[in-house]
């Protein structure tokens, strides 16, 4: 205690701690009016979006069924209460994705594509804080912790006190870490009261806030033990402040620019034009629900007519044509997830390639971590994407079915009520659960708590060097 | 003196080693981004070969189909897919608009990982919905790419504070700037003439190296000579900012310790708070304009339009008696009524969509502005440019592309209404889509000389207040 306490006295009297934490203070405050604000805009953006939409969709009127699947209506992601803290990718993605029949469609009109190229450099936000300037400000507080002792030849003087060097390894390592730790609790509690407060904040609950805690925390630590490391190696201070610079850079910018490189030449995405060519392809090589002439169409006439036991599609009880345009979604929705389960592959092994390059940058396991108990990751945005598509079937199925048991085969002049437009269920998208999410987690949590012992186990062994 | 300051200065330099460590820096770094960079626009190149190929394969397979159909032979098509019928051209005969790659694209990625540069239009669909979005991993664009840009802007500035942090304190903690002082040349000058030099040797490094990459992987840059050489001023004058930045602080404060400090506490306010403060301003002060909320106004236009829609075709006949048939048993189908109620909804939407389209223009403008508070988004700005990689060329490309789409639409849609046949002659008469590429070397320029204006408040601000005692 005695260590960690002229250690803290000293960082406040030259400075650093009382500068920096002042400088950090106010772009926090800053980041985090900004952040509720905008939270607060997108979110009402979509709660009327979507309840418009609905809007839109429950007074259409009476209209046939496949005319309404063709209009068609939206699916909106809704906003996350955590993603207030880290916004992820959503600026890199859409949050509406229109759904009609035939097709699944991607989400559309993402914020980056709205901005500038100045936007890549990215936002003064919360999670810009606690990614790259948490760590930076340990890095300032630490790197000189024993350096400086040797320079000025201090370290003998304290061995010859008694101090045991795991005493004063730990004692240092402890006021580095301290005073970040303590802001971080602080502005997490803050934001959880915050979050917690009203029920605009959708999907808030606390032990995503304390996973999501427990993870920067755990990335400090990582942070500390390199620096006083780093400290306890160099010889001069200076040494020390480049090779802490040099492996903050390495971290937070360098390393996942290049894990983006390798991981897009070693698996990269189809364009946008060859992936809709093979599910055309694919598509034209099954059943058209609107081409009764169409191969498969022809062998599912034969089949339906021969299992009711009649000799033309007017016989049968229900409305044929409703009905192959059915089994046409059917094979259509297989075509769009044999294409859309190769596109996740292909991500997966991009996502794989990331958790490698965490080898040289904790950084990287952090983030995905980070992303997805915020739900804004790519992984999340999938799993919307996924909901929004069952929706799309489940709504086609509705439709469709509707068609088929109200009119004859050739009506295409039937209506389906206003009314009945207000049976379809609403969208409901239910993200994964805190402990779901953790399990999916694991290798980043792993990965994390191998850069926090290894360094650690370095620190102790050099604390017998000492 | 000069001579001798400039001779001993270059041996210290070789001796330690500071020439071969820059070089050998500067060849992996730069290397490595430009060979990402070029694997990027490689792949670009060869999806738009492919796309150009794939397109001339299906053209001379309708035209055969074509020539089949005048010479009554059967081609073994149904009938709603025939081309000679001109609305199976326009819908199921997508014509290409591509945007190629410009010779200096190695430069910066930019907005090229999240657009396509190939779009295949057809005469159906909504042209104001028009998406050039490419699919892509957004943590990829998250994270962005290790390319020229980055390398630049990021790293060098880092490599010259590491280079230039001590060269006057290092003097004084040795003892020796008092030699120095007993020299006939004040101090001033000494540092200025150090700093030069070494500024000299790091340009030419890193401009050769460049060079010699650029000439690797990108030999068409050869091309357009007046633009690689604004890029290498933007380099050198960028590189300038920061030699003049440290020279002050050498002056100015003249301990290697507060000296790195400074610098590095520099380095993180240009380089990274300034850039994502303005941004963060911007978006804040100057928000987007909702697009969910104009979906929904668009959704209740078609609605409407949908609900008129033989209204709106005979209105639409009234209005263009030139596509309407004379004869009065006329049936018309979908796609008459299609187009008709397509130039409507375009007409009742175009409002919409210039009033958001002209609040993000404000936008994009006053974010342009705030350049001014950072060389490094001078320098961000200018590369991509020069790359033609920039959201204004991606706002160009999708405006070409509408323009393109409207005029094959125009193509397509009188012949279906006068009921013409679709013939490799019309075929001869198909508009061909051309991408004009915008021209940024006044901009760049003018981005040089606004980093060199930089630098001179610098020398200004290093020459002003009180005169130090170095010693």
């Amino acid at each position: 205690m005695v260590i960690v306490k002229k250690e803290l006295r000293e960082m406040w009297r030259d400075g650093r701690l009382k500068y920096a934490g002042l400088i950090l203070l106010i772009l926090m405050v800053f980041a985090s009016i900004i952040g509720v604000k905008q939270y607060n805009k997108t979110n009402a953006e979509y709660q009327l979006a979507r309840d418009t939409e609905r809007n839109i969709w429950e007074t259409q009127g009476d209209k046939n069924p496949h005319s309404a699947a063709h209009y068609g209506t939206y699916a909106f992601k809704p906003k996350f209460a955590l993603s207030l803290i880290d916004n992820g990718i959503n600026s890199y993605t859409g949050n509406s994705i229109f759904l009609e029949a035939h097709k699944r469609n991607e989400s559309t009109y993402s914020e980056a594509s709205d901005q500038t190229e100045f936007a890549r450099f990215g936002n003064l936000s919360l999670s810009f804080i606690l990614l790259h300037l948490f760590p930076l400000l340990l890095l300032l507080l630490g790197y000189n912790s024993f350096s400086k002792e040797r320079e000025m030849d201090t370290l003998r003087l304290l061995k010859s006190q008694g101090v045991k060097p795991l005493k004063l390894i730990f004692g240092k390592w402890v006021s580095v870490f301290l005073p970040v730790a303590i802001t971080t609790t602080i502005l997490f509690i803050a934001l959880g009261v915050i979050l917690g407060s009203t029920e605009q904040y959708a999907y808030f609950d606390w032990q995503s806030l304390l996973i999501m805690l427990c993870a920067y925390l755990l990335y400090y630590k990582v942070i500390t033990t390199l620096v006083v490391l780093i400290s306890l190696w160099s010889k001069s201070s200076g040494m020390a402040l480049v090779l802490s610079l040099f492996m903050w850079i390495l971290f937070g910018f360098i390393a996942p620019k290049v894990a983006s490189n390798i991981s897009n030449n070693l698996h990269p995405y189809p364009t946008k034009q060859t992936f809709y060519a093979g599910i055309q392809k694919d598509k034209e090589n099954g059943l058209d629900g609107h081409n009764p002439w169409n191969k498969e169409a022809q062998i599912l006439k034969e089949k339906t007519l021969k299992e009711y036991g009649v000799d033309s599609v007017q016989q049968l009880p229900f409305n044929y044509d409703a009905f192959r345009m059915q089994k046409g979604e059917e094979h259509e929705s297989e075509v769009f997830k044999k294409h859309y389960t190769k596109l996740k592959n292909i991500f997966k092994k991009q996502n794989q390639t990331y958790q490698s390059m965490a080898a040289i940058s904790p950084f990287i396991p952090l983030r995905l971590l980070s992303m997805n108990v915020a739900n804004s990751s790519y992984i999340a945005h999938w799993n919307f994407s996924d909901a929004a598509e069952d929706y799309r079937i489940a709504k086609q199925a509705f439709l469709n079915n509707n068609f088929k048991d109200n009119s004859k085969t050739g009506d295409w002049s039937y209506k389906m009520s206003g009314e009945g437009f207000k049976q379809l269920p609403k969208f409901e998208y239910n993200p994964p659960t805190p402990s779901e999410i953790i399990k999916e987690n694991m290798p980043n949590v792993f990965i994390l708590l191998l850069w926090m012992l290894v360094p650690f186990i370095l620190l102790i062994y050099s604390a017998k060097k000492l | 003196m000069f001579f001798n300051t400039i001779k001993y200065e270059l041996k210290q330099l070789q001796r330690r080693g500071w020439i071969s460590t820059l070089a050998a820096v500067m060849l992996i770094f730069i290397g490595f981004a430009a060979y990402n960079t070029h694997a990027k626009v490689t792949q670009r190149t060869n999806d738009i070969e492919g796309a150009k190929e794939e397109l001339k394969k299906n053209d001379k397979k309708m035209l055969d189909n074509i020539k089949k159909i005048e010479a009554g032979e059967d081609t073994g098509l149904p009938y709603w897919k025939l081309p000679t019928d001109p609305s199976v051209v326009g819908f199921r005969h997508p014509r290409l608009a591509t945007m190629d790659a410009s010779p200096l694209a190695i430069l910066a990625t930019g907005q090229s990982d999240m657009y396509s540069h190939f779009m295949k239009t057809s005469s159906y669909g909504d042209n104001f919905a028009l998406d050039i979005a490419e699919i892509s991993n957004p943590i990829q664009l998250l994270f962005g790419t290790f390319d020229l840009a980055f390398v630049f802007m990021f790293i060098i500035p880092l490599l010259i504070i590491a280079f230039t942090y001590n060269v006057l304190s290092k003097e004084r903690e040795l003892g020796t700037l008092r030699i120095i002082g007993a020299q006939p040349i004040s101090i001033t000058k000494w540092l200025g003439q150090k700093m030069l030099l070494r500024f000299a040797v790091f340009a030419l490094i890193s401009a050769v190296v460049f060079l010699m990459y650029l000439l690797i992987f990108s030999p068409q840059a050869l091309g357009a000579p007046l633009s690689v050489l604004l890029a290498l001023l933007q380099i050198l004058a960028y590189e300038l900012f920061w030699f003049a930045l440290a020279a002050v602080v050498n002056l100015r404060i003249n301990d290697s310790s507060k000296n790195a400090m400074t610098l590095i506490g520099f380095w993180l306010l240009i380089v990274l708070i300034i850039p994502v403060t303005v941004n963060q301003l911007s978006s804040s002060l100057y928000p987007s304009p909702s697009r969910l909320s104009m979906l929904n106004e668009i959704r209740q236009k078609n609605r409407e339009v949908e609900k008129k829609q033989e209204e709106i075709l005979d209105s639409y006949l009234r209005d263009h008696p030139e596509l309407a048939n004379t004869t009065d048993d006329k049936d018309y189908g979908f796609w008459h009524k299609y187009y008709a109620s397509q130039d409507i909804l375009k007409e009742q939407i175009s409002p919409l969509i210039q009033e958001h389209e002209s609040a993000l223009g404000n936008r994009q403008r006053i974010t342009s502005m705030m350049k001014y508070l950072s060389p490094a988004i001078i320098f961000q700005e200018s590369f991509t440019k020069l790359a033609g990689s920039s959201t204004q060329d991606y706002e160009h490309y999708k405006k070409q592309v509408i323009k393109y789409t409207d005029a094959w639409r125009g193509h397509i849609v009188p012949l279906l209404f006068s009921d013409v046949k679709y013939s490799a002659e019309l075929y001869q008469k198909r508009p061909l889509f051309e991408y004009k590429s915008l021209n940024y070397n006044r901009l760049v320029f003018i981005n040089v000389l606004l980093t060199l204006i930089m630098v001179s408040v610098i020398y200004v601000i290093g020459r002003l207040g009180k005169s130090k005692q170095y010693l």
